[in-house]
């Protein structure tokens, strides 16, 4: 008997079902009900000594347990292959077209720098790029007839008549900030994206149009190194952990303490290894900004800063001219 | 602005490298842009004699000369100079010199290692020098032929040094803020590196006349008072007009300017020492022992001393004689009056010309001068006798000649002393320090300020050269400069408000159509917002944003060019210039978007600015053919495929559109169809006509649609928040039927019958085929439409079939239509 068992066994583990008839033969041979050969041992099991019976028992019933294992396996394995029966004859062929466009480097650029002062309590503002002098210009501490003027070659708009003098094309976001100081009171926490105009010869360094962010925060109690913290911060985000920044004294006729931010740039062409680069603009929003819009500068105090998108996205990716951006050429454009 | 570094340290002991006084600069808040060294210390460079010329055997415009530079052995150099002979003394770099040209007009240095090389063959060890290849001028005429005393061997630097023309200086181009006038001098420069460094500041020391307005040889009126405050006068005799000494001529040369002769080049040196303006007249040269300040009375013409004729408008502040104008004030002096060879008797001009005035008539005129740039930015009121002494005496000592005893200083009016108090506590909240008082105290005494501390307050007379400082904040700046922005410490954390923004509704939706749109295989495009005219007047058709958005284009009023001197009225010019470009560039197949403002002349309630409709816009433009691939066939693009996302993007905002379609050619499009919202045009699908695609030469059509993004994002805010629909979980019954309908009718009205007969039942009704042809009649076509039918129950067989039947009724009642078996 244990021969049996032991050959059976053998058997098993030799056994290679492949078709569909040889499954059949398989179960037959060994399972089924009339002359299935493990069913005919487990028919012997009464017949066993008492002593021996135990052992024989388990040993037979492992047997069938294997057995309906194989047979199991066997069919699910034989269905699958059968279902697919129209196998593609070359799987290398290019999977179908989902062609997929891009964003812009600007629009990119934008929304890191937007998302990193969002996290910081910003919100974001918007206002009209065509602008009047007295917010672009005047209620931002540029007097008239001033040579901080002169700092923003200014595209002008013809007038339609002569009550419209004074209209132009905003040369900075900051107006934004006369708007939104109009309409609320401090707190204030502002992000302002958009597009900025200057009266500026195309180069591959200058365009007549560029992309700026502009933010502002007043409150009780904000200083210069609050300042410095928060654009210090940005640079790191948007540089790295390692960026080396410099905030040096500047000149804007709307902030006072000014400041402008460099980063050094790392050139191996240079003989120092690198050079400053200028980032952006900032500094403590001027009193006389605040004293036109009846906001206590007394009490309130706050920063302002603004830098170029096009700059930025320049910088990190290692585009030489800024013409590219706006010549939309699809070799260019897929690359972001 | 150009200063000196051997020049600065005349008035400050500084002994920093010019790099480090270049850190120093920018981080006072005087930027330096750049840094240039003048001179050298020609290392390398010997004098040689030329021993022999001889012709090159390969090169008609070479030379082969063999030169001897006090060495064993001579030289063999290849020069390509027209000017070589032998026994000329020449400098000679020799091998491993480095020579540095100057800067080119991009600001690039470039330099060459000296090596031994074949020129064309012949062997060459060296080269014979230029002017310009030394950095001695900018002669490349041929190679400097040393003149005077000279030994073979030695030094070219030792020989430059006995001809007094060796000199070496580094120059700092700085950026100067227009908050700063008083730096824009050598001595305001000094003195804010005086004070970081806590060094003394010496200004040199200065004879004065006595003033006398009446017994002054010549006498000086001011009839324009707003356009000039003061007019000192003082007079020099019997000058001899020469050129100015080496030392002058070099600090001139090292700043970029010039030098012309002794007197012209002392002004020059004053104004760039003092930050005054002065102008030299020829005593002679001015009539009737006068001279003033008046206005014109009307136009004029004027001479300048470059020769150049000006059209001087009413109102110029200019400087007058006894008879006729001889200066444009502030400005440039005249041709008539000018200091030339002969000139014997000077009359030194310096005056306070009102900021406003000359920078108006220099914007008029066009002319920006080295004395205009100062006067714009207001030089210092109490400086002017002082600047016209200083000059005078140079030119006594240098041109030999003798000044009045007595000179004319004229003040209309001069602006009061300045008194700021300042609170220590103010300064430190708003830089966020902890500065001393005393260390307060010193940085602004060291800066000229006077200051008197009492009760927590420090009263500080402003220097009358410091007139940009009015208020204690622009006090705060000043103390936080000169502390060091580098100093002020950031704060470890940062505190935020009980309050997080939220994401904006134009922005949720602007990212929901840029997920869509970049996922259909649409790329972002920017484009100028600035185009031309042509462009402006084709593109602003009425259909684009409805009539009530129509006007005129917008102009600009001072252009750069032509091309860029219209507002755009609309995104489809920038997109059809991007279509173009990309087409001739082998790029046939595009699909692009533009979001951006657009502009057109008008009145509506929406306006920020009277008179001028600035509008939102998204612009969709589609061109050329989807390429074939193994498993699909190319698929030219058309109309529907712009529409598809179009209105794919507007029903993510409002379902209720209603479609309104133009079949007519005109100038903007070929033909188009309008969505419309509640009387308000949504969007605008169509393809480019001619008038439009003529403006950047397109043949191929182009599928485009405009956007009034601005009305879809206030759509979108008014949208109410989205409740939960019970999703149906009783089958739905689908039937297809087939109507034959005139070739005319428009599909949208069939299936709009569809929808408003067909019942409660009714859930969707879908256009899956078009088709006329074999078994059609002539002008008829086939209409083949899904529709779909379901409750929240099992439907019957038999209602079904009542839905479908009133609904075939309508058609035909509406459309004639007949249902096809």
């Amino acid at each position: 008997m244990v021969d049996q068992l032991e050959k059976i066994k053998g058997e098993l583990e030799q056994a290679n079902i492949l078709t569909g008839e040889e499954l059949e033969e398989f179960r037959i041979r060994y399972l089924s009900k009339k002359q299935g050969r493990i069913t005919e041992l487990l028919k012997l099991i009464p017949t066993i000594e008492p002593a021996d019976r135990k052992a024989f028992g388990q040993q037979v019933n492992v047997l069938k347990t294997i057995a309906e294992g194989m047979v199991g396996e066997a069919r699910t394995r034989l269905e699958s292959t059968q279902r697919s029966s129209d196998v593609p004859s070359d799987l290398t062929l290019p999977g179908s077209a989902f062609d997929t466009g891009t964003l812009h480097v600007i629009t990119e650029t934008r929304n890191e720098i937007v998302n990193i002062f969002e996290r910081y309590g910003f919100t974001v503002a918007d206002g009209p790029e065509l602008e009047d002098d007295w917010h672009n210009f005047t209620a931002l501490n540029f007097p008239p007839e001033h040579p901080a003027r002169d700092m923003q070659d200014t595209v002008f708009i013809e007038p339609p008549g002569d009550q419209h003098d004074g209209i132009l094309m905003r040369t900075h976001t900051s107006p934004v900030q006369v708007r939104v100081l109009k309409e609320q009171k401090p707190p204030v926490r502002v992000i302002v994206p958009g597009r900025v105009y200057r009266n500026e010869s195309i180069s591959y360094k200058s365009y007549c149009l560029f992309h700026q962010v502009e933010g502002l925060y007043l409150d009780e109690g904000v200083s210069m190194a609050d300042l410095k913290h928060l654009l210090h911060m940005f640079s790191r985000t948007i540089f790295g952990d390692d960026v080396v920044m410099r905030f040096r004294p500047s000149f804007f006729p709307f902030t006072e303490p000014s400041a402008e931010v460099d980063i050094w740039w790392k050139d191996d062409s240079h003989p120092e290894g690198g050079r400053w680069l200028e980032i952006l603009g900032s500094g403590m929003v001027d009193p006389n900004v605040l004293d036109a819009l009846d906001i206590d500068s007394e009490k309130y105090t706050g920063y302002a800063f603004g830098m170029g998108i096009e700059r930025i996205a320049m910088l990190k990716h290692g585009i030489p001219d800024i013409r590219l951006l706006y010549e939309n050429d699809l070799r260019f454009l897929s690359q972001f | 602005m150009n200063i000196s570094y051997n020049w600065l340290r005349e008035y400050v002991p500084v002994d920093i490298t010019p790099e480090e006084l270049a850190d120093q600069l920018t981080m006072l808040g005087l930027e330096v842009d750049g840094l240039t060294s003048i001179g050298s210390d020609f290392e390398g460079i010997v004098v040689g004699e030329v021993l022999s010329v001889e012709a090159h055997p390969d090169a008609d415009r070479l030379v082969v000369c063999e030169v001897n530079i006090g060495e064993e052995q001579s030289l063999q150099i290849v020069c390509g100079a027209p000017n070589v002979a032998s026994g000329q003394l020449v400098p000679v770099a020799t091998v491993g010199t480095t020579l540095t040209f100057p800067e080119d007009e991009d600001g690039k240095q470039a330099s060459i290692k000296i090596k031994k090389a074949k020129i064309r063959g012949v062997a060459s060890a060296g080269m014979i020098c230029a002017e310009d290849e030394l950095g001695l001028s900018e002669d490349h005429s041929g190679i400097m032929v040393l003149a005077g005393e000279a030994s073979v061997g030695e030094p070219f630097a030792t020989y430059l040094d006995r001809q007094g023309q060796l000199y070496s200086d580094t120059v700092f181009d700085i950026a100067l803020t227009p908050n700063r006038p008083d730096a824009i001098c050598h001595t305001g420069v000094a003195r804010d590196i005086a004070a970081l460094n806590k060094l003394d500041f010496r200004l040199p020391g200065i004879k004065t006349p006595a003033v006398d307005n009446d017994a002054s040889a010549v006498s000086v009126f001011i009839d324009d008072t707003d356009g000039c405050k003061r007019y000192s006068a003082i007079i020099v005799r019997d000058v001899s007009i020469k050129d100015s000494p080496a030392w002058l001529a070099n600090r001139l040369a090292a700043i970029g300017l010039r030098p012309r002769n002794n007197v012209v080049d002392i002004t020059n040196y004053v104004m760039h020492e003092l930050g005054q303006p002065l102008h030299a007249f020829d005593l002679d040269k001015l009539n009737g022992s006068t001279v003033g300040v008046r206005a014109t009375a009307k136009s004029e013409e004027f001479v300048t001393l470059d020769g150049k004729e000006r059209k001087l408008p009413a109102g110029t502040s200019m400087i007058v004689d006894g008879e006729h104008m001889v200066a444009i004030a502030g400005i440039m002096g005249g041709e008539n009056s000018e200091v030339g060879d002969n000139t014997k008797n000077i009359l030194i001009e310096s005056a306070y010309f009102d900021p406003p005035t000359v920078r108006k008539v220099a914007k008029l005129l066009g002319m920006q001068t080295d004395a205009s740039y100062r006067f714009e930015r207001g030089v210092d009121p109490e400086r002017q006798f002082i600047a016209a002494a200083r000059a005078a005496d140079l030119i006594a000592e240098l041109g030999g000649g003798k000044i009045d005893d007595v000179a004319a200083d004229v003040i209309v009016s001069i602006p009061a002393p300045v008194s700021i108090d300042v609170r220590p506590e103010r300064v430190n909240l708003i830089a966020g320090t902890q500065i001393p008082t005393a260390e307060m105290v010193d940085i602004l005494v060291r800066l000229g300020f006077e200051v008197t501390e009492s009760d927590k307050v420090l009263r500080c007379d402003v220097p009358s050269y410091r007139h940009d400082v009015t208020r204690e904040i622009d006090v705060v700046e000043e103390i936080a400069r000169v502390f060091g922005y580098d100093n002020i410490e950031e704060p470890e954390t940062t505190s935020l408000r009980h309050y997080l923004p939220r994401t904006q509704p134009e922005a949720e939706l602007r990212g929901r159509v840029e997920s869509i749109l970049t996922g259909s295989g649409f790329s972002e495009i920017y484009t100028n917002s600035l185009i031309s005219p042509d462009s402006a007047a084709a593109a602003n058709g009425p259909e684009l944003f409805g009539k009530k958005y129509q006007g005129e284009r917008v102009m600009t009023a001072n252009a750069i060019s032509s091309e860029m001197s219209a507002l755009r009225p609309s995104l489809l010019p920038g997109a059809l210039g991007a279509v173009s470009h990309n087409i001739n560039h082998g790029q046939e197949e595009t699909r692009f978007f533009e979001f951006g403002h657009v502009f057109r002349k008008g009145d509506v309630p929406s306006n920020v600015i009277d008179g001028y409709i600035e509008l939102e816009s998204l612009c969709i433009a589609m061109c050329g053919s989807r390429s074939a691939s193994w498993n699909s066939s190319e698929h030219s693009t058309d109309v529907f495929d712009v529409k598809g996302i179009t209105e794919t993007i507007v029903r993510l905002v409002c379902d209720d559109v209603e479609v309104d379609p133009n079949y007519t050619p005109g100038h903007l499009t070929s033909y188009s169809i309008r969505l419309m919202h509640e009387a308000q045009v949504v969007a605008t699908i169509g393809c480019v006509g001619g008038g439009l695609g003529q403006q950047i030469d397109l043949e191929q059509p182009v599928y485009f649609a405009e956007i009034n993004w601005g009305l879809l994002v206030n759509l979108y805010r008014a949208k109410p928040e989205h409740r939960y629909a019970p999703v149906n979980r009783f089958p739905v019954v689908s039937r297809d039927i087939a109507v034959i309908v005139a070739e005319s009718t428009e599909v949208a009205n069939v299936v709009k019958t569809v929808r408003n007969y067909g019942g409660k039942l009714l859930q969707s009704v879908n256009v899956f085929d078009i088709y006329s042809g074999k078994g059609i009649d002539a002008g008829k076509k086939s209409v083949a439409l899904n529709i779909r039918f379901g409750a929240d129950r099992t439907l019957t067989d038999k209602e079904v079939d009542k839905a479908v039947g009133k609904i075939v009724n309508s058609l035909s009642r509406d459309h004639d239509a007949i249902l096809r078996q």
